[in-house]
């Protein structure tokens, strides 16, 4: 038999969140209230669209002081659990030899690719990190500046692209966030919103995702990455 | 050493100047109170969504007469109270939880603690306002008696009052015969 103490103790017990809810809930959150950094504005129709559901109106107004704060509340646990795996995962899969030439020799401008499957792998030197700790907690001092930022955000879509492959759509996302801090430019602009957007609708399919998806879609009707992104958020 | 958002309900917490550090502070608060209050798996991180999108939309207006901790319950209890509406009151063990047995545990471990907090749940259900409120703080959230009180509006007299008959209504469900207390 159970005493009361025993079972408010259990019970307890059974209400802390997990990490990983901590971290699910943050990125939900976050998607919510921030339209992804690499997302250009939407004309104004998809914005009409996007706002139209119950929580919409979360992006119109896409508050950007949540970013930091939430990206350090949920990514920091994410990262900490998750980052030095990934890390590793990355730059194990990462091959120099597979880099892209069309691509190399044409940096500007950059033509779509045909998949987000097929995006090369970087090289290892841009991405190298070899300490285990989480970049996340450096945004102090950010990376020094790769010679070539294309290599340096197509790297960073593969490790995203190679984390939502194995099923850890979280650690696509702080790969993205990373990629965000570092290399806020419009390199790669719709790809890297295809992978967030992909990751948002694999880690939760909530009103918040599923209006990001939304919003891609219309600010990207003819999307290579349209068909996908309405599979993973299951808007077909 | 804390995690950034390993943060224990504690009224040591300073006043949170924006979302994300509410956030960062009370999650793990809001969303107990929201399991114990009978939501579990998605329609919990729903409501927990809920909870802080409302608290992002209301912040500017939270006028800091009551603690924050306060202020986050009131909305995770209306929060609750919505969700529950809304899924037709599906008891907690009608959905499937997300969550895996984390490492280390074993499934016996985690059906007995799910057990107990169901039961806790049933338990407050049960409850008028008033005695779910002062024993989900004082008990559940380990909160003192006194700061319960100011966090309510009651006086200590008052919280230790209802703390003491719903301690005992809580000993008579968990053990109606009273074997626990017999030699």
């Amino acid at each position: 038999m159970t005493s009361a103490e025993e079972m408010l103790l259990l019970a307890r017990r059974a209400a802390e969140p997990s990490a990983e809810t901590r971290a699910r809930v943050g990125w939900a959150l976050q998607a919510a209230l921030l339209v992804p950094p690499s997302l250009p504005p939407p004309p104004p129709a998809a914005a009409a669209a996007a706002t139209a559901g119950a929580k919409g109106a979360w992006l119109a107004a896409a508050a950007p002081f949540l970013s930091v704060g939430l990206i350090a509340a949920s990514v920091g646990v994410v990262a900490a659990r998750w980052i030095p795996a990934a890390s590793e995962r990355a730059s194990n899969s990462l091959s120099p030899v597979r880099m892209g030439k069309p691509i190399l020799d044409a940096p500007a401008p950059v033509a779509p690719l045909s998949s987000m499957e097929d995006l090369p792998a970087g090289p290892r030197e841009p991405t190298a990190a070899p300490s285990r700790k989480s970049r996340v907690f450096e945004a102090e001092t950010p990376a020094p500046a790769p010679k070539d930022p294309l290599l340096f955000v197509v790297s960073g879509l593969q490790r995203a692209q190679t984390a939502l492959r194995d099923g850890h759509p979280l650690q696509a996302l702080v790969a993205l966030n990373e990629l965000d801090r570092d290399y806020p430019s419009s390199v790669l602009r719709e790809e890297r919103s295809a992978v967030r957007v992909h990751a948002q609708c694999a880690v939760s399919r909530s009103p918040a995702s599923l209006a990001v998806a939304r919003e891609f879609l219309g600010a990207h009707p003819t999307s290579l990455y349209g068909a996908r992104i309405r599979k993973a958020c299951d808007l077909e | 050493m804390r995690t950034p958002i390993d943060v224990t309900p504690s009224f040591a917490v300073p006043p949170e100047s924006d979302s994300a550090s509410l956030y960062a502070a009370h999650f793990g608060f809001v969303w107990r109170t929201l399991g114990y209050l009978g939501l579990s798996g998605a329609a919990q991180e729903d409501a927990a969504q809920d909870v802080f999108l409302a608290a992002h939309r209301r912040l500017g207006d939270f006028e800091r007469r009551s603690s924050i901790q306060t202020w986050l319950y009131a909305i995770a209890r209306n929060t609750a109270r919505n969700h529950r509406r809304g899924s037709g009151r599906r008891g907690p063990q009608d959905e499937l939880s997300r969550e895996l047995p984390a490492l280390g545990r074993s499934p016996e471990d985690d059906y007995q603690r799910k057990q107990a907090l169901a039961f806790v749940q049933r338990f407050l259900e049960d409850l008028d306002d008033a005695k779910r409120e002062v024993f989900l703080l004082c008990e559940l959230e380990q909160l003192p008696a006194a700061q319960v009180g100011e966090l309510l509006g009651l006086s200590p007299n008052t919280v230790s009052s209802r703390l003491r008959l719903t301690r005992a209504a809580f000993a008579r469900a968990v053990d109606p015969l009273g074997k626990e207390s017999k030699p």
